[in-house]
């Protein structure tokens, strides 16, 4: 199967990714109208272009874990792996217990910022031959590749250095 | 070989489905009281009639088919027999096992109050209790819920929130959720609560229930002497684990079935796992109940996991995390807020952001700078990177709003 | 933290206790990661092919504009809207002092020393003050107004030939300022001008008529109509603010726009609308740059009657939070939005006094030449209202959180003439505390404050103190000085923080080692200051012993301040890079090649010790190359 791999050198931090994923999970996947009255806040995107305390660029997406923590936590059923192996919501049955977002490690799992309560989370692009992200990434810090070696969904590549004084 | 669960909910079917991924062939049933698959974390919204009792199942609907489980729903085990390794049922049937668990979880704790039991007051922990509460509440004029734990809290806020006039809390604590949140997240919480309707007598508690002639409800008569009209009171003032099938059986703690972090009880090829067991958490480092479900899930996948010849330990275990979204504001609590440590440096990180919401952290950590307990207040995004650094004993770096955590760094 | 620190730590504290309000410290954060496209300058919105982004892998917009080009259009059009702005209070200024020449605008003359000065200067004559005060103003506006292919005439008078020559030697010497600005728009508009030498040029030209007409002739306008400004002490901090009084804090640039509501203030009639409303009064409250202006020119005009000065730009949401303000008229820049949900909070009159700052919730009220007295009544009537609404029963939600912030002891009423006036009649002493060695040479610090640079006022606060101690003085206009003075640099105990130079000559003159200029529009005073040195020394400007930095510029008219200081040949510091980096050419010419076209030169350095080194050194060399031993 082919991973997203991300290189995190080479983020920008133009937020394109984040934004073509608000437009594909918005009511109409067209970016004119993602950002209508009401429209945007709705959309949260499914990643996020995080800063680092070393002020590094960090593009923050979901690992689709092996052992998914959010999968294990979901008391509504709404939680489940789909066929191509990637864990993701039906905001229908979701109750917005929120018990995915405190369980998932990375933060990948989060609260709808409008409309229902519910958690919104990556799936992926399943529906779609390319996932969207990766398709507007303009620096090639996103792509999609055969990598060996890691057991999750995602890639990561150059990722930055914590602190030393944590480590 | 053959695997038998007694209990449908987080643990059985967690581990249900392990069974099923270790050994294909291997016969497995699941016995239980309850007639459906529910989640009991959504029985509020079944009480206040927000969501119907047949859209609560976690499950699909084919799950059994598809895990391959024979499912006997209405089947009540009366006794086991650990000697001749079978259990029987009320029915008067009798099942042999190979491997038992037991995923009874636990039932409404009654607290000894004059005039408690009886028509009128319902514990909250049972689709029954749930579709009681619902066929009254409609003609009750006024609901006086006890305890303001998380279920009294939630079941309060969707009834204030249905449009119920009345809805009463009694909670001996200073604030709501005393085991979640600590005194100024907890005052605002009351505040705010009361501010959408609900009547919050904190530092009081229930002194007895008073009945009419009919022998109904009337009123609830508190210690300080108040006297509230009640014609339907719920009783959430904690839980009790499901242990009587085991008693004398093996060992019992204070709390739970004692076992092993392999899900193990102290009778061979008997498991234990969710609610009805007692374990040690490990923000505290002591025995605690753990009555989460996403708790109760991973303790059932280790003990399906060990029963079908795999060897897996519970690591990092903790049932002291909590999320609820109360009068439209999310919050989560992580670790011992309720008894924290005098050495942990306490702060209190607030901003109001782009959406005028209040959003408030509360931290406490070591002198070692890690973090070990956390309430999130209004933006839960980062809860999880929270609950990470706890149960890992990771600083959490500068607490910033929107700032990577150096221990995910470390993760990647 | 989730807040952004300010360099003021009173203010840090207040901002941090202050959970309930939502400002720009705590934007900041939510706004954390930027577009990188956009930091360097390289996306262009300009048809409906693009946006195009500049990459490795697609080197050129789909017009075919390079980096370079699409850098200079954007920078251009940055430069081109910041000296709009400034044109836009330079004229609204001449149309004031016009129509009080012409006897339409009951406002009075305050300073008719500066008006003859003025005049002289510009060659006019005349016979009554009236008549002069009407040709001078006649003047500017007509210069505004030229076509482009006719030059302006004034500038002449202004500066010293030398730039004349190098100005014309280049083409940038400019026609009429506001046709230079309308031009300017065609020129960078979609598929017009893709030379970015000539748009650099551009800039140049803007900087011109923005700093001599925008800056320096709206400051000796302004002189005539408010009055000139004297040294003394005054307070500055939210402390200021006096909730016994109707409070009216003011915000923009345009200090003759309050005119009127000045001198009715002053009088009883206006005090006791205050008074009526069951206050001690009715009192102005700096908060940003027209809030500088009033402080500069309080020894002549509102004397008894302006507070003092708040703070600056990123305080103002903060001191709406207090509580302690009635009502606010903004009629200019840099009044933020983030000020509106506090307003409504807190039951804050917003008035607007010009449709360019106009804000969603503030209430827009003509401000016609001739109507002064009648406006100001009505806008202390307003203010009063709103103070006793405010104080009814029923509105215990208004609590007064007032701080206590600031400093009492404030040095303020610098100018190019009270400077010189001060030190004894010429700039004398001060070159020979230079030539000295006394000092080691002049800084000025001044333009906006930001959050960026880390916090509000960091940067700027941590530079002053390096070159401070570095024995060097520094001058200061703009939020700079709001910062500064709110974080003690303008206090005579300043001296504490310099060098043992600096600080002799502190305690010899009675002065702090930072000298507040006011608002940003004195950047053009000292700018004259600088003239006059390099009169006083037979120097050029770009061999004057003088440095600028904006070590926190915030917006595009920062930019078009900092194209003025390029013209005149002064090297100018800037932490952050304006987007322009995304273009090899640009980064070049204006970091390298510059020196070679007017003198002057930018350069770029976040850290305040090795930008104050840097400055040092730029200093000592220049000082050098005039044969004066450092």
């Amino acid at each position: 199967m082919k991973r997203k791999i991300i290189d995190c050198e080479k983020c920008v931090g133009c937020k394109n990714c984040e934004l073509a994923c608000m437009v594909v999970h918005s009511p109409d996947e067209n970016l004119h109208q993602a950002y209508r009255e009401g429209g945007m806040a709705a959309v949260r995107a499914r990643c996020k272009i995080e800063l680092t305390s070393g002020g590094r660029l960090f593009p923050e997406h979901c690992r689709h874990c092996r052992e998914a923590q959010c999968l294990q936590a979901c008391m509504s059923g709404a939680l489940s792996r789909n066929e191509q192996d990637f864990v993701v919501c039906d905001a229908e049955t979701c109750v917005g217990c929120f018990m995915c977002v405190m369980s998932c490690p990375f933060g990948a799992a989060r609260p709808a910022t409008a409309g229902d309560r519910v958690m919104v989370k990556c799936d992926g692009c399943s529906d779609r031959t390319f996932p969207a992200c990766v398709e507007t990434c303009p620096t090639a810090c996103l792509t999609l590749g055969e990598e060996a070696g890691q057991d999750d969904g995602v890639v990561y590549v150059n990722p930055p250095q914590p602190r030393e004084a944590c480590g | 070989m053959r695997h038998l669960i007694i209990g449908n909910s987080a643990a059985g079917t967690a581990a249900a489905e392990a069974i099923r991924a270790n050994q294909p062939h291997a016969e497995i049933t699941i016995l239980t009281r309850d007639a459906t698959f529910y989640s009991r974390c959504q029985l509020h919204l079944v009480a206040g009639g927000v969501r119907p009792a047949a859209k609560t199942s976690f499950v699909p609907e084919d799950w059994a088919q598809r895990h391959g489980v024979e499912v006997r729903l209405g089947w009540d085990v009366v006794a086991i027999d650990p000697l001749r390794k079978e259990v029987s049922c009320r029915n008067g049937d009798s099942l042999p096992y190979d491997r038992l668990l037991l995923a009874t979880g636990a039932g409404s704790l009654t607290p000894p109050i004059e005039g408690v039991r009886g028509s009128g007051v319902f514990g909250l922990r049972n689709l029954e209790d749930a579709q009681g509460i619902l066929q009254r509440v409609g003609k009750s004029r006024h609901v006086v819920i006890i305890g303001a734990g998380l279920v009294g809290c939630e079941l309060a806020e969707t009834l204030a929130a249905g449009g119920h006039p009345s809805v009463s809390m009694v909670e001996m604590a200073p604030h709501p959720l005393p085991l979640q949140l600590e005194m100024t997240i907890g005052a605002r919480l009351r505040d705010v609560m009361s501010d959408h309707g609900m009547a919050m007598f904190c530092r009081d508690s229930v002194a007895a229930v008073e009945r009419d002639r009919a022998g109904q409800p009337r009123a609830v008569v508190l210690k300080s002497g108040r006297a509230l009209p009640a014609d339907l009171v719920v009783c959430a003032a904690g839980v009790r684990a499901n242990t009587d099938l085991f008693a004398g059986l093996g060992t019992i703690g204070r709390r739970g079935i004692v076992v092993d972090a392999g899900g193990r009880t102290s009778v061979p090829d008997i498991f234990a796992a969710g609610d009805v067991t007692e374990s040690c958490d490990s923000t505290m480092g002591r025995v605690m109940p753990s009555a989460i479900w996403p708790a109760a899930r991973r303790q059932g996948r280790v003990a399906g996991l060990n029963m079908s010849g795999g060897s897996t330990t519970l690591e990092a275990h903790t049932g002291l995390k909590t999320s609820a979204v109360l009068c439209g504001t999310p919050l989560v609590s992580l670790g011992p807020v309720f008894e924290p440590d005098p050495a942990w440096r306490k702060e209190l990180c607030e901003h109001t952001d782009s959406r005028n919401r209040l959003c408030s952290k509360v931290c406490y950590t070591d002198s070692n700078g890690v973090l070990k307990a956390a309430i999130l207040w209004g933006d839960i995004s980062q809860a999880g990177l929270y609950a990470a650094a706890i149960i890992q004993q990771l600083p959490l770096g500068d607490l910033a709003f929107g700032s990577v955590p150096d221990y995910l760094l470390r993760a990647v | 933290m989730p807040h952004c620190k300010s360099a003021d730590t009173c203010l840090s504290h207040y901002l941090e206790s202050r959970t309930d309000i939502n400002t720009a410290f705590d934007r900041f954060a939510e706004q954390q990661v930027k577009c990188g496209f956009a930091q360097l300058g390289v996306c262009c919105r300009l048809c409906s092919n693009g946006p195009c982004r500049i990459t490795p892998d697609s080197p050129k917009g789909v017009c075919g504009a390079t980096a370079d080009g699409i850098v200079a259009r954007n920078f251009l059009r940055m430069v081109t809207a910041g000296a709009g702005c400034y044109l836009h209070v330079c004229e609204a200024t001449a149309r004031r002092l016009k129509a009080i020449g012409e006897g339409i605008s009951p406002v009075p003359i305050r300073s008719k020393q500066s008006l003859d000065q003025l005049a002289a200067m510009l060659g006019i004559e005349a016979n009554t003050t009236e008549e002069k005060a009407r040709l001078v103003a006649d003047g500017v506006l007509a210069d505004l107004y030229k076509p482009r292919h006719e030059k302006m005439e004034l500038v002449q008078f202004l500066v010293p030939q030398e730039r004349l020559d190098t100005w014309n030697r280049l083409g940038i010497f400019p026609g009429g300022a506001k046709a230079e600005v309308f031009d300017a728009l065609v020129k960078t508009s979609t598929n017009l001008n893709t030379d970015p030498i000539d748009q650099l040029l551009h800039c140049l030209n803007l900087g011109i008529s923005t700093g001599l007409y925008g800056l320096t002739m709206t400051n000796l306008m302004n002189d005539v109509i408010m009055g000139e400004p004297e040294i003394r002490i005054a307070a500055t901090g939210f402390s200021v603010a006096d909730p016994d009084y109707v409070n009216i804090a003011v915000s923009g640039h345009s200090h003759s726009v309050f005119a009127g509501l000045i001198a009715y203030l002053e009088t009883a009639a206006g005090q006791d609308v205050g008074r009526a409303a069951g206050a001690k009064g009715v009192r102005i409250v700096g908060m940003t740059c027209v809030g500088q202006d009033m402080q500069l020119r309080a020894g002549a005009s509102g004397t008894e009657i302006f507070s003092g000065q708040a703070g600056n730009n990123f305080t103002q949401e903060a001191l709406l939070a207090t509580g302690a303000v009635d009502m606010v008229i903004s009629e200019f820049n840099c009044t933020l939005s983030g000020i509106e949900p506090i307003a409504e909070a807190k039951q804050i009159k917003l008035v607007c006094l010009d449709d360019v700052a106009k804000l969603t919730s503030s209430e827009l009220l003509a401000d016609i030449p001739g109507q002064e007295r009648e406006l100001a009544q009505k806008l202390t009537r307003m203010a009063a209202d709103q103070y006793r609404q405010r104080r009814a029963p029923g509105s215990e939600k208004i609590r007064i959180d007032l701080p206590r912030h600031g400093h009492q002891d404030v040095v303020t009423g610098v100018s190019e003439k009270s400077l010189v006036q001060f030190l004894g009649g010429s700039l004398q002493p001060l070159v020979d505390l230079v030539a000295g060695g006394r000092i080691k040479g002049v800084a000025a610090v001044l333009g906006c404050s930001n959050l960026a640079e880390g916090g509000h006022d960091v940067m700027t606060v941590n530079l002053t103190r390096e070159l401070i101690q570095r024995d060097i003085l520094v001058l200061s206009a703009g939020c700079t000085t709001g910062g500064l003075a709110n974080c003690g640099f303008c206090s005579p105990a300043a001296k504490d923080w310099a060098g043992p130079g600096l600080k002799g000559v502190c305690e010899a003159l009675g002065i702090p080692p930072v000298l507040n200029f006011g608002p940003c529009l004195s950047i053009g005073r000292i700018e004259m200051v600088a003239k006059a040195l390099a009169e006083t020394m037979g120097v050029s400007l770009p061999q004057l012993p003088v440095v600028i930095s904006a070590p926190q510029w915030l917006e595009e008219q920062a930019l078009a301040d900092g194209c003025f200081g390029l013209a005149l040949g002064l090297t100018l510091h800037l932490a952050q890079a304006p987007p322009v980096t995304g273009s090899p050419l640009i980064t070049k010419v204006l970091t390298e090649d510059l020196p070679n076209l007017t003198g002057g030169r930018l350069f770029i350095e976040a850290d305040p010790v090795k930008t104050a080194e840097l400055m040092e050194g730029i200093i000592r060399d220049k000082l050098q190359a005039l044969g004066v031993a450092a």
